[in-house]
């Protein structure tokens, strides 16, 4: 296989397009779901729910799952409140 | 001057948070707002002003009268349904069944959304108050914001 390369040089670029709580936003490669919420500031990861094509992921898979080009991710904060402090069960501080 | 957050309610709306309220009772309940959000001049400087258009009443599922969760599955599927009709999630709100409306030391530890408002529907001492708030979570501090009802 011939491999051209350009004489100017261009970098090959891996930035890719994904969909971030409805925003189109440029991601730096394929990353994983911890870095890409880290990459759109989102505070308090550990509270945060993802939901990626449609499919909510379970905390523990964020750093194993990988976007890819045109992916819609959604990523919204635990919603709770209260009297009294709960102690964390299951997936999700409660 | 510190910009303030102006919401605009419609009544119907205001009237749906408390029924579901009502409906909860002794439970607290809670659901989410949408709408769009704007500037106004406030003499000071720009105010920002969120108009509320749609009301989402969701489960608690912790089904207490003294604390509230929002199932995830609810939330997105509310998020899908405000994207198709290109609102904005403004806030959340809860009620407190028996004191009053203002937030909790629990509620300013779980609001990680500064950009949010909160709203907190009290019933408690057979009246209905519903007042809004912006939480600081790090600074462990809210400050009211102006509700305004309209028809």
């Amino acid at each position: 296989m011939i491999k051209r390369f350009a004489i100017c040089g261009i970098k090959w670029r891996n930035d890719m397009n994904v969909t971030v709580n409805g925003k189109i936003t440029t991601v730096s490669g394929e990353i994983n779901i911890t870095k890409l919420l880290e990459e759109v500031k989102a505070q308090d990861p550990l509270y945060v729910t993802v939901q990626l094509n449609g499919t909510i992921l379970k905390t523990a898979d964020f750093e194993k799952i990988t976007v890819k080009e045109n992916d819609v991710v959604e990523f919204l904060y635990f919603m709770g409140g209260g009297n009294f402090l709960r102690e964390p069960c299951g997936e999700k501080p409660c | 001057m510190r910009r303030k957050t102006v919401l605009i309610l419609p009544e119907c709306l205001r009237d749906k948070m408390v029924s579901h309220a009502h409906a909860a009772y002794p439970k607290e309940a809670c659901g989410l707002f949408a709408g769009s959000i704007g500037t106004k001049d406030g003499g000071g400087g720009e105010d920002c002003v969120k108009i509320i258009s749609e009301v989402y009443c969701l489960n608690n599922i912790d089904e207490s009268s003294t604390h509230f969760s929002m199932s995830p599955e609810e939330q997105f599927s509310a998020i899908a349904d405000m994207r198709k009709k290109k609102l904005v999630l403004l806030g959340n709100f809860h009620s407190h069944p028996s004191t009053p409306s203002r937030p909790s030391s629990e509620d300013i530890r779980l609001a990680f959304d500064p950009d949010l408002s909160y709203i907190i529907i009290s019933l408690a001492d057979g009246k209905e108050v519903v007042k809004s708030f912006k939480i600081e979570k790090n600074a462990q501090r809210y400050t009211g914001e102006t509700l305004s009802l309209v028809r």
